[in-house]
């Protein structure tokens, strides 16, 4: 091992010392004076503020994914968005969420998320070789989605999924009221097949309404072929055993992996 | 305290910790993860900001510590994974360059000296600091400290 000092020099801030600056603490009086006399720890502080800004998404993500019982987190390595092998769905407008086909929504969220997909966590739910996640284009700007978090009238959200093998797949909302809708596909009556791929982009973008209530996304990924009456069936069934929609989500009485993604609505 | 806001305040102290003991970005956040878990269930007991966020140190060290130790493969793929990985900063120090070969001699030490290792030569911290995080003495620390950097010295060296 080449000769390297624990640091530059006895007197330079541990890490140690710089984070709690960066967390917001108060720096000891010594602390303080030598950050104001030593370029190198300056330089130093600067670059862990600036990891800490970078870090941002990606650590709300493993926060929400830890208060959530420690699910998985997907992988960051850049990767090419594949082909889901969907169609396009049919302009149509659902009871409380709007599916719109913007194709220059769709290339600004491609475009983003191919720019910014490798580095943030978003609100992940990796379980095991799938996960499903979404980003929301709100204006100009695209940003990770997080489950449980409150969206505006006109913002636009789109999903991705990762699989390892090949998988059926079916993503549906859920209102309040118990009410199913296919998504991916579109207005299906069965989940449709999907190849091993990693953040594929599902066709479209939901875009929400005014409505001040809840959306449930039920992402489910099945190895065998789902009908819609199957979860409509379960969903039902799942709701008369559970007060909160939450509950009766983690009860559903269906096979496979399921990932699902609330979405408070509010007026702007 | 509000212990979502300490993730937040410290979470990419955390990330970046894990990600520059394990190299590997998946595994990083997987670690940081876990340290989240245990800061949400356990962060309550702790009072002030120095001693939550030696304890946080401390529990990211050892929760990556732990990973080392149960992956065999990990010598390997260290030789490839010297840099922070995606997105970490650059080192003025450039105390990390030797990661992998801390790694290495990981493997030979005691789970105290490996703690002591890290803590001295991933964190730069001070005996006084290393023994406030592994809540030893300064003796100790510095008895440990002594017999790392001979082993060091003896590395440098070579047969």
């Amino acid at each position: 091992m080449t000769a390297t000092a624990p640091r530059q020099s006895e007197t330079c801030l541990s890490d140690l010392a710089l984070d709690r600056m960066v967390a917001g603490g108060e720096a000891a009086a010594d602390a303080a004076s030598h950050l104001e006399a030593c370029p190198r720890c300056r330089e130093r502080l600067a670059l862990l503020e600036q990891h800490r800004d970078d870090s941002t998404d990606l650590v709300e993500g493993l926060i929400r994914a830890a208060r959530h019982g420690g699910t998985r987190l997907p992988d960051l390595e850049p990767s090419e968005p594949r082909s889901s092998g969907f169609p396009m769905p049919r302009l149509a407008v659902a009871a409380l969420v709007v599916l719109a086909v913007t194709a220059s929504a769709v290339w600004m969220l491609e475009q983003r998320f191919e720019r910014d997909g490798a580095d943030t966590a978003a609100d992940t739910l990796r379980i095991k070789g799938s996960s499903m996640r979404f980003f929301v284009q709100r204006g100009d700007e695209v940003v990770p989605g997080v489950s449980g978090d409150r969206y505006r009238e006109g913002d636009a959200l789109r999903f991705t999924v990762s699989n390892d093998q090949p998988v059926f797949f079916f993503l549906v909302g859920i209102e309040e009221s118990g009410k199913v809708s296919a998504y991916v596909p579109y207005d299906g009556e069965r989940s449709e097949e999907l190849p091993p791929g990693i953040d594929a982009p599902m066709p479209g973008s939901l875009v929400l309404d005014g409505s001040d209530d809840t959306e449930y996304f039920v992402g489910l990924f099945t190895a065998k072929e789902l009908e819609l009456a199957e979860i409509e069936r379960a969903i039902g069934e799942a709701r008369s055993g559970h007060d909160a929609m939450e509950e009766a989500l983690e009860a559903l009485p269906l096979p496979g992996q399921h990932r699902w993604v609330i979405v408070h609505k509010e007026s702007p | 305290m509000d212990l979502t806001d300490v993730c937040r305040r410290y979470g990419a102290s955390v990330l970046r910790r894990c990600r520059g003991m394990l190299g590997d970005p998946d595994e990083a956040q997987d670690a940081a993860q876990e340290v989240f878990v245990s800061i949400l269930n356990k962060g309550h007991q702790f009072r002030g900001e120095a001693e939550l966020s030696t304890w946080i140190y401390r529990i990211t060290t050892n929760h990556c510590l732990n990973r080392i130790r149960g992956d065999k493969r990990r010598t390997a793929r260290a030789e490839h994974s010297l840099g922070w990985g995606d997105g970490a900063p650059a080192d003025p120090y450039d105390r990390y360059r030797l990661r992998a070969e801390l790694r290495e001699l990981l493997a030979g030490l005691e789970p105290l000296d490996q703690e002591i290792l890290v803590h001295r030569y991933l964190d730069g911290m001070t005996q006084a600091e290393i023994a406030s995080v592994t809540g030893r003495s300064r003796r100790t620390v510095g008895k440990h400290c002594r017999a790392i950097d001979a082993l060091l010295a003896s590395r440098e060296e070579g047969p």
